[in-house]
């Protein structure tokens, strides 16, 4: 396919890149004994982007004869001739990038390609029927798989000439228990970049239980008080925050438009105790769901510092953001599919790992709350966020107690970071399944060790 | 695209649906889509983007001895071995009894929804209109902060011609063709460099008469929040009313409801209305309906992603619940007839939603509504609803606090409570309504006795 590409671009005038990008999805989805759905989708096709006149064109072909990418550039370069005149400002050069020449496949394709239907099916038949079987307080039980399998190439004409595959399997359980007209939900996942042994580093079954156990008790549960609280939060919760209020503010098109991080760098923002990165790689632990080799662009994806030590030392960028800001490309460019343009997302975002602990962190809590599972997040431009957590337990005098529910965290992420007292060394990726959202869907990862911090919770008011 | 493609498609269907009888399907549906999009796209405050695309999408569901597979991709030319492979797909599944396809209903001729002239629609008219907006927004002032000013993160204009068609082996054979325009803007405003709470709007047309004021009107709604964000202060903790507004009615309150509606949480376990037709659910006066086929004067494709027709159903009437939203399975299964609410694309297995939606209208003007000792408007909700549940909790974006009649913005101000509660203790509905993105209607609510933190 490289090869294709790069005939079509012979003879191109300026700056083009050709991303051949092809995705096949597969899903099983079991509910209360039903199979819900069993569906395969493949989509395949060229993404074409030139710059002419400092303008963007883009264009999408699924017709991958050498003919049909001739007709995709021309279809973008007559868009972006067609913008030019009322576009204020020029994208500048493009700076140079240590691109990405050869193949990069990623391990596990192989692997998740030779499991058969019958295997994906039955191990979501099975942990669904587990999960029914283990409460007759259950209303409602499923389990979900899901995977995709990715190839791409992408070729420019100032150099890079890559291509790679890789895998994304990942797995739900959801538990739905009731009593006297009252509804509770609890869920485990796992997402991956590799085969489908990643799915068995969590131990489904024990997924299984977890939710069914969460779900039941949180039928007994109270709502917290709201106020300013203490917290521990877990890996999945840290990666929360660090992907949806401090990741999306310093991607940079989101810097350039005035979000919170803008003319921050070299400003302590964070207590000292954090150092906060983006990487392509899997850091600390393996199989991070956000991995990639290569971004869409054809840039290597490598580590990139946001926070050292507390202080703000970095941005995300694409090509054109980093000539518009003097800095270096961090292969952040990604696109969820061929039809997509590329624009600035996260990949695996963390904090670096401490030294304590999380029992040493636990018994440091007078009074507080031990935070774990992301029921769902969002973040601001000012880095304020609210989480919903799906479970909370209280902690007093430095010992675990009751669960409770509802937990809604918020606050600012800078001044979260900024009262951070205690940093765990056990490390976990935890944010691997699901999307990020920013126009389009992308699987992204994020993680780290256990925090002690303060934050606002949302809670009962008197009336 | 070309006049007549919408047959083409239904031709392309029924030759999958064969494949697929011919591979062992029992029973066989495929749903074509092509599309072409233009799409002009502007980033920081400038054009961006232009771009072009067009894809042809088929996705083809059988049973086998009620065992469902589904498969689709976008290239015609797999047709046949996608076929094959749904049917491979089902022979792995489990049977179900109440698994099938529905037997074709007659659909309402109303024809395709394509104004010519939208076609003609271009890159650069799109970009000269968005530009032209682009300026409108950043030019407007708050007088409360005039140094405010609106930063578009990214806004875009798009042109979207679709056709769609529908076969399958008992007899289903429609097919449609409509195109819109449509335009959506993401940013927020800065004061003295810093950033208050992020906003988003936008909206739809047929007509490209129509394209400007609708723009105009709901990228000047979300300045007006953009600004109305800056300088917000600490709010404060109290139990008592909010006033939610047209624009976030779907995403506190009617997006879930609509969900617990739906008969696929009744069958799953999910809803907390299982059972309750013919129960008082929320206030006198609540009157939810799903429109169909569109909302008066807004029509929408009149057939459903099974080729049914779309019918109008009203799920709640002066606060009694009176039913579901099925499609065929969901039907089947309750054994009712499908009210024709068969959602999604070639991409996706057909699943319970609605197409249009609109709350009645109440008899309150909003400004009395708004006039609370003390409340908070929510201009926009950030976060966590279980429709489950009813249990919510999340943050006012760009909210305000009334105090005896006077607002002020407040910041880090969050909301918790349950909303099948807060539907009976609704106590006001606005006169005036809102259409939003053509298919959703709604006055603002009045709910008293919300749980109120200030961060």
């Amino acid at each position: 396919m490289r090869d294709l590409l790069k005939d079509a671009l012979r003879g191109v005038d300026g700056f083009a890149e050709l991303r051949w990008h092809g995705k096949t999805f597969r899903n099983v989805h079991v509910q209360k004994g039903r199979l819900e759905s069993s569906t395969l989708r493949r989509r395949d096709g060229v993404a074409v982007r030139v710059l002419l006149d400092g303008t963007w064109g883009f264009a999408s072909t699924g017709d991958l004869s050498l003919a049909g990418l001739r007709r995709a550039l021309d279809d973008a370069r007559a868009a972006a001739r067609a913008a030019a005149p009322l576009r204020r400002e020029r994208v500048p050069d493009l700076p140079p990038a240590p691109f990405g020449v050869g193949d990069f496949d990623q391990p596990g394709v192989a692997d998740l390609l030779a499991r058969s239907t019958d295997e994906r099916v039955a191990l979501v038949v099975e942990l669904e029927a587990r999960a029914r079987a283990a409460s007759h307080q259950l209303s409602s039980t499923r389990a979900l798989y899901r995977e995709i399998v990715e190839e791409k190439a992408v070729v420019t004409t100032d150099g890079a000439d890559a291509a790679f595959r890789l895998a994304r399997p990942e797995l739900y359980v959801f538990a739905t228990a009731e009593r006297d007209g009252q509804l509770q939900t609890a869920y485990e996942s796992v997402g991956a970049t590799g085969g489908w042994q990643c799915l068995f580093d969590r131990q489904p079954q024990a997924m299984v239980d977890r939710a069914v156990a969460t779900a039941v008790d949180l039928l007994s549960a109270r709502a917290p008080e709201g106020g300013r609280a203490q917290v521990v939060m877990s890996p999945s919760i840290v990666g929360l925050l660090v992907h949806e209020a401090i990741g999306h503010t310093v991607e940079a098109d989101f810097v350039q438009a005035g979000s919170a991080a803008r003319g921050r760098l070299g400003q302590q923002v964070a207590s000292e105790l954090v150092t906060l990165c983006d990487s392509g790689h899997s850091e600390h632990a393996p199989h991070a769901g956000g991995t990639i080799p290569v971004d869409d662009e054809g840039v290597l994806a490598g580590r990139t510092e946001i926070i050292r030590q507390g202080r703000l030392v970095g941005y995300l960028h694409n090509r054109e953001s980093a000539a518009r800001m003097g800095m270096a490309p961090t292969g952040n460019a990604r696109a969820w599919e061929y039809a997509d343009e590329p624009i600035i997302r996260m990949r695996n975002t963390y904090v670096e790992p401490g030294e304590q602990s999380v029992e040493e962190l636990i018994a440091g809590v007078e009074d507080g709350y031990l935070v774990d599972g992301p029921r769902n997040g969002q973040a601001d431009a000012t880095a304020e966020f609210m989480f919903g957590v799906t479970t909370a337990r209280r902690i007093r005098h430095g010992k675990l107690g009751e669960l409770v529910k509802g937990v809604t965290l918020t606050g600012n992420a800078f001044e979260v970071l900024g009262t951070v007292d205690g940093v765990s060394r056990q490390f976990q990726w935890d944010l691997g399944s699901g999307h990020c959202g920013k126009g389009q869907p992308m699987k992204v990862d994020a993680g780290g060790p256990y925090l002690r911090c303060r934050v606002t919770l949302a809670g009962e008011q008197a009336a | 695209m070309h006049d007549g493609i919408e047959q083409e498609l239904l031709t392309l269907a029924r030759r999958g649906v064969d494949a697929a009888t011919r591979a062992g399907a029992h029973q066989a549906e495929v749903y074509a889509s092509a599309e072409r999009v233009v799409k002009v796209g502007f980033a920081r405050n400038d054009l961006d983007t232009v771009s072009t695309a067009r894809e042809t999408t088929l996705g083809v569901r059988v049973f086998v001895d009620g065992r469902l597979g589904f498969a689709t991709t976008n290239r015609a030319e797999d047709l046949p071995a996608l076929a094959a492979e749904a049917v491979q797909l089902a022979r792995s599944s489990p049977p179900d009894p109440h698994n099938g396809l529905p037997e074709p209903i007659d659909v309402p001729a109303t024809g395709n929804l394509v104004e010519p002239s939208l076609l003609s629609l271009g890159p650069q008219e799109l970009a000269r209109m968005g530009a032209e907006l682009l300026a409108m927004v950043r030019g407007l002032r708050d007088p409360r902060v005039p140094d405010g000013q609106v930063s578009v993160d990214t806004m875009d204009l798009s042109l979207h011609d679709e056709a769609r068609a529908v076969a399958s082996s008992t007899g289903v054979a429609q097919a449609f063709r409509g195109a819109l325009a449509s335009g959506g803007i993401f940013g927020m405003a800065l004061l003295d460099g810093q950033p208050g709470s992020f906003s988003y709007d936008g909206d739809v047309a047929r007509h490209p008469d129509a394209l400007w004021p609708l723009l105009d009107a709901s990228f000047r709604r979300f300045a007006t929040n953009c600004l109305g964000a800056l300088g917000a202060g600490r709010g404060e903790s109290f139990r008592g009313p909010i006033l939610v507004p047209a624009e976030v009615i779907s995403d506190l309150l009617v997006g879930h409801l609509v969900e617990a509606l739906s008969a696929d949480a009744v069958r799953q376990g999910t809803s907390p209305f299982a059972g309750r037709v013919g129960q008082r659910i929320a206030v006198p006066g609540f009157t939810l309906v799903e429109g169909g086929a569109g909302l008066p004067g807004h029509p929408l494709c009149p057939f459903d992603r099974e080729g049914l027709p779309r019918q109008r159903i009203a799920l709640v009437e002066d606060g009694v619940l009176q039913g579901f939203l099925y499609d065929s399975y969901e039907a089947r299964h309750a054994g009712v007839r499908s009210t024709g609410h068969a959602g999604g694309g070639a991409t996706s297995l057909p699943t319970v939603s609605a197409a249009c939606l609109s709350l009645d209208p109440g008899h309150a003007p909003l400004d009395e509504l708004r006039r609370m000792d003390r409340g908070i408007v929510v201009t926009r909700f950030s976060g966590a609803v279980d429709a489950t549940s009813g249990d919510f909790s999340g943050v006012v974006k760009g909210g305000f606090l009334v105090e005896r009649g006077e607002a002020r913005p407040v910041q880090e101000t969050t909301l918790s409570g349950n909303l099948w509660q807060a539907l009976q203790q609704v106590s006001g509905v606005s006169v005036e309504t809102t259409l939003l993105q053509g298919t959703q209607r709604y006055p603002a609510l009045r709910i008293e006795d919300i749980s109120v933190t200030a961060g």
